[in-house]
Order: structure tokens, then C-alpha cells, then sequence
């Protein structure tokens, strides 16, 4: 591999070859991360959008701009936008890509054109379903039978949309954990893998294994909705609950897809600055496989009130409970790596401690929504609706925002305005926290989930919301417009290694060359082992 | 792994890795997907499994339309090719490119035949009204065919792009195979619409369906219960016969390769990968034989 040292001076991936066609044809998983992250992003602001616009109609009681039904379709595109085509790709899909070869010191992912394909069936699908949500779908993105089988929008279209992008999301998983064992540079053993590596590992093993069956279940739903075979129709003798299962079998476990890439992130955040080893690091190894086993073992509790046995909810809600013991070990383990730190307040680590706050937040919930007789109250209020943002948004969209904070040196070879981004977190932790606090509260005054409208006493707690989603969405923006200003217009470049770092992606330039490495990379410590001096580290 | 140059050569994705361990995650790559193939059928064995349990003596009664004959002969036809794939992974190993194609154009005519014969199952089942639909329109019949259209395309476009993707050096290439992926994208409303022009009248003639009304189960009588075991029947060996499409697909590349003698004793991934493949076709098949045809 020595002769790559050819590469010019100044030469990298992103100019190495030129033109439009060179990037839409590239198998190079560092401008394939990329490609993702702009579609992802086009797909965050539509869904974005649908979002505000559903906060601006519930400001007030009543009808303000919208009927009932565009209510319905406007948090149908809102959900079917944001988890098919934004969180569930999210951050295995951008930085797992960008980063899972560097961090083993690969030059690609195991199947280059493999993953090219992936990109291309995400984009099929992604298609798909934008054409299908022109045709307003107003099933909720959990499309629920028989409801879904008799509603006339465009179920059909949508549902094959979400196959299209579950085998994009298998391919990706698959192509990911083919990675991680073959592919790891010499010294790279498994207990010298940085964290981020982990949780992409565990995330891949999830998306192999879970979306087949959610694949399979929506065929179904198609099959049944034209031949009607009556598997899902009580009508015809089948079970609705059997839908349900099915469809949580997947959909529990892609709250992890979305999450755990997120924990990763943090990880690797907080020990650079805060200048100290991650504490327990093969605990927050093995916790992160923990979540995605334990993971499997828990959709059930989606459904305490659909109507499943006393004996089979009592099992559901006691695996649940067992769920918050790994995601604890995590949360301690950040804490106690921040603990007598050195800790420097960048922007990457404002949003990791953020990420830290809000996720204790989401997780202490869960437990709420885990005890049965507490949930049958709960259940389809305002609560769960902030329970999942808190998860989702608090964890999964934030540690996106952080990591790309932390390596936009890395994948831009540019340094953006630390004063403006400080400013866009402001605005992003106190938007987001003035939306969903206030929602806590709605839940537990019975205001239900999904209504278009409500009665005059919630109306405080939801201008409340309204005003904060407004702040937040702005907050976004902001970062983005820096993020983006900064990589056009930033005059400041990027060192290799601008944090003094320790893992592997770090010692490549920034940006990385086409083939990520001048001479194949050995590895003889964990990436740590921060607190003794960094030979050779920079400033 | 010397230089650009070994980038735009040699086998396939294996630029940056060296052979031993591109043979080996090729290996793992394809497991995992069996393993997902696996989880797929996973969830219509469930179902079944439920409802056999829930209706025990009318999925008893409706396996009986089945002709056991014609499955057992299909369970044979698949175990023979299987045979021959086995065989054609040695040979391969070997780096006996002759017995490769003889091995792998056998399996595929053995897919072409079981095909056949499912085909005439079918049909027979058609003739016999135990034929699903509920919205009743005649565009019921377009069905399988828009299907196979679909699928054909999302096949033809993405190979294309590979293709293209894989020539990204050779803009001659390269556009060639933009350019055929487009037509392809192009031409595809008016393939579809003669085909299923074709299919349905074939349907028509074949299981002479009725044209006034819609084509709800015509055999009358039937229970619920009657027609959930023929909705799964046809799911899981449409949802398996559309696998062994895509198995003979991958055969039939095995074999143009094996035309190129491509294989030698230090190179001969495809055909084990897709020798694997093939097996989990087999392989589900029968467990598929038992459950529908001999309940009894």
C-alpha cells in the first residue's frame, strides 16, 4: 500500500476527481457520507417544516389555517419524513460512513459499490415516498391495520417506499459489520476500537436483523390490502394485534438504530475534552451490545393497552425496566469521565453534555411509560409525544449536530465560527427544552396525542410549545447557515488534528486523501489514554 | 495493493483488500443475508404457524387441494440442482471453468422447471376459484405483472448504475451505461402495459374468470379461514418463487463468469457465494413442501 504516498500535495477526496459525475459515481464512503448528509438534510427541513407548521395550528384552540384532515396529513409527513428518510439513515448513514473506515484504519468499507447502491436504493425509496406523501396518507407512519387497509390515500406507495428504505438501511448494516471484522487494521483489536466504532457495530447488527421483518410485515399489509387474505383484517379472521407485533418487532428496536450511533458520539466527544480516558470503557463497549440484544426483547411495551395478556405485558414491562440498566452504565460513565476533568466548554461539548442532560431526562420517562398502571394513563397523551422527542431529538438529532460539530474539521479541512455555533446551541438546547417540558405537562393533564384540537385550559402549555419549536427550529438553522458559511467562505484551515485526539481518523490529514491513509496505520493502545503527555500532539 | 492502477483491475471490490480476506468477507457478507432472508420468510412461517394453530381442521381440509404430486416433484427438481451447485463449488475451487457453466445452466433449466410446474399449480388453483381479490377491478389481473415489471426495472436501473458506478474512470463506458439505465427508465411504462396485456389475457383464458363482477373468491361456500390458508399459500411460494427468480439470476452470472474462466484455485467467489444462495432457496422450500402440502 506504500505506492498511494503518489497522492500530490494538497490533493483529497473531495478534489481528487472533478465534476458532478465523478461524486453522483464515487464508491468512496467518505464523498458517499456526504452525499448522504445533503439528502438528509433536505429531508430534515421538509419535515422540519411540517412540524412548525402543526405547532402554529395548535397555538390556540380551534381551527387557525388548517382542516382536521391536513392536521393529520401535515403529522403523517411530519413522522413518515423524519423516520424513514431522516433518523433511521441518520447517523450511521453519514458519519458512520465518513468515519468507520478511518476509525479502523481501512481505506474503504468492505463493499464499496455496495454501499454506492445503498445510497441509490435510499433515494429510490426516498422518492417513492415523497410522491406517495403528495398524496396525502393519513394513517400516522405506524400504519396500523385495518385501518391502512381501508383508508383510500396512498398507503400502498408509502409502504413500498418504507421496503425500498429498509433495504437500503439492511445493505448499509450489512456492508458495516462486514467492516468491522474484516477490515481493521493491524493492533486494531476489538478492545481497542473506539466506542463510536462500537455503536455503529451494534446499530449495523440491529438493521440486518430487525428490518427484514418489518419488510416482510408491510408486504403483507400490500397483499392483504388488494388480495385480502385476512391475516391483519378481523373481518376475515385475522388479528389485528398480529400487525402490531410485528411492526414493533422492527420499530422498537430502530429507536436503538437512531440512538445508539448517538451514544458513540458522545463518547468520543467527552474524553477529548475533558482530557481524561473514557472511564469503564469496556463497560460502555459491552452496555452498547446490551442495549441492541435487550433491544429485541421489549416491543411489546408499545402496546400495554392494544390488548395483550396481563402475563405478557407484566414480562414486557419488566424487560423494559431491564433496559435502563446499560443506557444507566452509559450515562455514568460519561459523568465519571467528565469528573475531575479538564474539561474545555467547545461546541461539540456543549451538545455532548446537553445530550447527556436531555437523554436522563428521556430515559428516567421511559421508566414512567414502562410501569403498566402508570401507562394506561399515559398512553396516546402529549407525554409519550415528549418522551420520544426527548429520545429522539434530545438524543439522536443532538449527537448528529454534535459529531458534526466535532469532525467538521476532519471532513471539511476547515474550522467553523465557534462564537456564532455557541450561539445556535443557545438557542437549539432552550428551543427544544421550552417545546417538550411544557408537553410533559400536557401529558399528564390527559391532553391526548395526535387531536387537531383541545380544550381552553391547555391552551397555555401549548403557545408555550409553540413559541419554543420556533426558537429551536431557528437554532437549526443558524447552526446549519454556520456549518455551511464556514466550509464556503472559513478562512481558517484545519490542522490533522486540531482537538489532540487520540483515534485513528485524526492522524489523516484534513480532509482525508481518496484513499484515507498514505501508509497502512497500526494501532498498539486504545484511544483513551488521555492525561499522560501526547507525543508529538500538536500545540 | 500497489498502486491506482490495481484499483481499475483485478477481481472485483478487491482493490483494498487482499484475496484471502475479500474471499472470506464475501463469505460473511452473503451469510448475512441469508440470515436476513431468513428473518423475511421468519414472519410469514409466524403467521402461519398462528392461524394453523387457530383453524386447524379447515387448513387440513384446504392443503387437500393441493397436489401433492407436483410438490414432491418440485421438492426433487430443487434437492437435484442443489446437487449439481455443490458439485459446481468444487469444480470451481478446482478452477474448472467447463464444469462450472455445464453445473450452474443445469440449475438454472432445474429453476426454469420448477417454475413450470408451479406455474401449472397456479392456474389450476385459479381455474378452481381459489383465487384471492377483494377490490375487484381488473387490474387484479395487471398485478403479478406490474410487479415483475417494477422489480425488473429497480433491477435493470440499479445494475446499470453499478455498472456505471464501477466505470467511473471510463467516461465512454460510463455514459453508455447512464445512458441504458435511462431508456431503461424511459421505455418502462410502455413495456409494462403490453405485458400485462399478455399476462391477463393468458390468466383469463387459462382460469376463464368471470368479466362482469370482481373477482372476489368465487368458490362458494369457502370459510375465512379457507381463504387465509390460500392467502398464505400463495405469499409464501409467490414470496419463494420470486427467490428462486433471483437465484437463477445470480447462477446465470456465475456462468457468464465461468464463460470469461474467470475462476481459478485462488479465485472462485461467486460461485460459493451464490452456490450459498441458492441453497437457502432449497432449503426453504423444503420446509415449505411439509407445512402446506402434507398437513394431513
Amino acid at each position: 500500500m506504500s505506492a498511494h504516498a503518489a497522492t500530490a500535495e494538497g490533493e483529497n477526496y473531495l478534489n481528487w476527481q472533478k465534476g458532478i459525475w465523478s461524486w453522483i459515481t464515487s464508491t468512496d464512503h467518505k464523498r458517499i457520507g456526504l452525499m448522504y448528509l445533503f439528502s438528509l438534510v433536505t429531508f430534515f427541513i421538509i419535515g422540519g417544516m411540517a412540524a412548525l407548521v402543526m405547532r402554529l395550528e395548535l397555538a390556540q384552540p380551534g381551527a387557525q389555517f388548517l382542516d382536521p384532515n391536513q392536521y393529520n396529513v401535515m403529522f403523517t409527513l411530519h413522522g413518515a419524513i423524519m423516520i424513514f428518510l431522516f433518523i433511521v439513515p441518520g447517523i450511521p448513514a453519514v458519519l458512520g460512513n465518513f468515519l468507520l473506515p478511518l476509525m479502523i484504519g481501512a481505506q474503504d468499507v468492505a463493499f464499496p459499490r455496495l454501499n454506492l447502491m445503498s445510497y441509490y436504493v435510499y433515494l429510490l425509496g426516498a422518492v417513492m415516498a415523497l410522491i406517495a406523501l403528495l398524496n396525502p396518507i393519513d394513517t400516522g407512519w405506524t400504519f396500523y391495520a385495518p385501518y391502512s387497509m381501508q383508508t383510500a390515500t396512498g398507503v400502498t406507495l408509502m409502504t413500498a417506499a418504507a421496503f425500498v428504505l429498509g433495504f437500503s438501511s439492511i445493505l448499509t448494516g450489512l456492508n458495516f459489520i462486514v467492516t468491522v471484522h474484516k477490515l481493521r487494521c493491524p493492533g486494531m483489536t476489538w478492545h481497542r476500537m473506539p466506542v463510536f466504532v462500537w455503536a455503529t457495530y451494534a446499530t449495523a447488527v440491529i438493521q440486518t436483523l430487525a428490518t427484514p421483518v418489518v419488510g416482510m410485515t408491510l408486504v403483507l399489509l400490500l397483499v392483504e390490502r388488494y388480495f385480502g387474505i385476512g391475516v391483519f383484517d378481523p373481518k376475515l379472521g385475522g388479528d389485528p394485534v398480529l400487525f402490531e407485533h410485528l411492526f414493533w418487532f422492527y420499530s422498537h428496536p430502530v429507536v436503538y438504530i437512531m440512538v445508539l450511533p448517538a451514544f458513540g458520539i458522545v463518547g468520543e466527544i467527552i474524553p477529548v475534552f475533558s482530557r481524561k480516558p473514557l472511564f469503564g470503557y469496556h463497560m460502555v463497549c459491552y452496555a452498547t451490545l446490551g442495549i441492541a440484544v435487550v433491544g429485541f426483547l421489549v416491543w411489546a411495551h408499545h402496546m400495554f393497552v392494544a390488548g395483550i395478556s396481563d402475563g405478557s405485558a407484566m414480562y414486557f414491562s419488566i424487560i423494559t425496566f431491564g433496559v435502563a440498566i446499560p443506557t444507566a452504565i452509559k450515562v455514568f460513565n460519561w459523568v465519571s469521565t467528565m469528573y475531575k476533568g479538564s474539561i474545555s466548554l467547545t461546541t461539540p461539548m456543549l451538545y455532548a453534555m446537553a445530550f447527556v442532560f436531555l437523554f436522563m431526562i428521556a430515559g428516567t420517562t421511559g421508566i414512567y411509560l414502562a410501569t403498566l398502571a402508570v401507562d394506561v394513563f399515559y398512553h396516546d397523551t402529549y407525554f409519550v409525544v415528549a418522551h420520544f422527542h426527548y429520545t429522539i431529538q434530545g438524543g439522536a438529532v443532538i449527537g448528529l449536530i454534535a459529531g458534526l460539530h466535532f469532525w467538521f474539521p476532519k471532513i471539511t479541512g476547515k474550522m467553523y465560527n465557534e462564537h456564532v455555533s455557541k450561539v445556535a446551541f443557545l438557542l437549539v438546547f432552550v428551543g427544544f427544552n421550552l417545546t417538550f417540558l411544557p408537553q410533559f405537562v400536557l401529558g399528564m393533564e390527559g391532553m391526548p396525542r395526535r387531536y387537531f384540537d383541545y380544550l381552553p385550559q391547555f391552551a397555555p402549555m401549548h403557545e408555550l410549545s409553540t413559541i419554543g419549536a420556533f426558537i429551536n427550529g431557528f437554532g437549526y438553522t443558524f447552526a446549519l447557515v454556520n456549518l455551511l458559511w464556514s466550509w464556503a467562505f472559513g478562512k481558517r484551515k484545519a490542522e490533522k488534528n486540531p482537538y489532540d485526539s487520540l483515534s485513528l481518523e485524526w492522524k489523516c490529514d484534513s480532509p482525508p486523501i481518496h484513499l484515507n491513509f498514505e501508509t497502512v496505520p497500526t494501532v498498539d493502545d486504545y484511544p483513551y489514554a488521555y492525561g499522560t503527555p501526547v507525543e508529538g500532539g500538536g500545540h | 495493493m500497489s498502486s491506482h492502477a490495481a484499483v481499475t483491475s483485478g477481481p472485483p471490490e478487491a482493490h483494498h483488500w487482499d484475496p484471502q480476506t475479500a474471499y472470506s468477507g464475501a463469505k460473511l457478507g452473503m451469510w448475512l443475508f441469508l440470515a436476513t432472508e431468513i428473518l423475511l420468510f421468519g414472519v410469514l412461517f409466524t403467521c402461519f404457524a398462528l392461524y394453523r394453530w387457530a383453524f386447524p381442521a379447515e387448513f387440513h381440509e384446504a392443503s387437500g387441494h393441493l397436489k401433492i404430486s407436483a410438490g414432491a416433484i418440485n421438492t426433487a427438481v430443487l434437492i437435484f440442482s442443489s446437487y449439481l451447485v455443490a458439485l459446481g463449488v468444487g469444480a470451481a475451487q478446482r478452477g474448472d471453468n467447463e464444469k462450472v457453466k455445464k453445473m450452474t445452466l443445469i440449475s438454472v433449466v432445474c429453476g426454469l422447471l420448477f417454475l413450470v410446474i408451479k406455474s401449472y399449480e397456479y392456474f389450476g388453483k385459479f381455474s378452481e376459484g381459489l383465487f384471492p381479490a377483494t377490490h375487484g377491478a381488473d387490474w387484479v389481473l395487471y398485478f403479478p405483472a406490474l410487479v415483475l415489471g417494477v422489480f425488473l426495472l429497480i433491477a435493470a436501473a440499479l445494475t446499470a448504475f453499478a455498472f456505471a458506478a464501477f466505470h467511473y474512470h471510463e467516461y465512454s463506458k460510463f455514459y453508455k451505461y447512464l445512458g441504458g439505465a435511462i431508456v431503461v427508465m424511459v421505455l418502462f411504462p410502455f413495456l409494462v402495459s403490453p405485458l400485462a396485456d399478455l399476462l391477463s389475457s393468458i390468466i383469463g383464458s387459462v382460469a376463464t374468470l368471470p368479466e362482469h363482477t370482481h373477482y372476489a373468491w368465487r368458490g362458494d361456500g369457502l370459510t375465512q379461514s379457507y381463504k387465509m390458508y390460500f392467502g398464505l399459500y400463495y405469499a409464501m411460494t409467490g414470496l419463494h418463487a420470486l427467490h428462486v427468480i433471483l437465484g437463477m439470476g445470480i447462477l446465470f452470472w456465475v456462468y457468464l463468469l465461468a464463460r470469461r474462466n474467470r475462476f481459478s484455485s485462488e479465485y472462485f467467489t461467486p460461485m460459493e457465494i451464490g452456490g450459498l444462495y441458492w441453497h437457502l432457496v432449497d432449503l426453504i422450500w423444503i420446509y415449505l413442501f411439509p407445512l402446506l402440502y402434507l398437513i394431513d
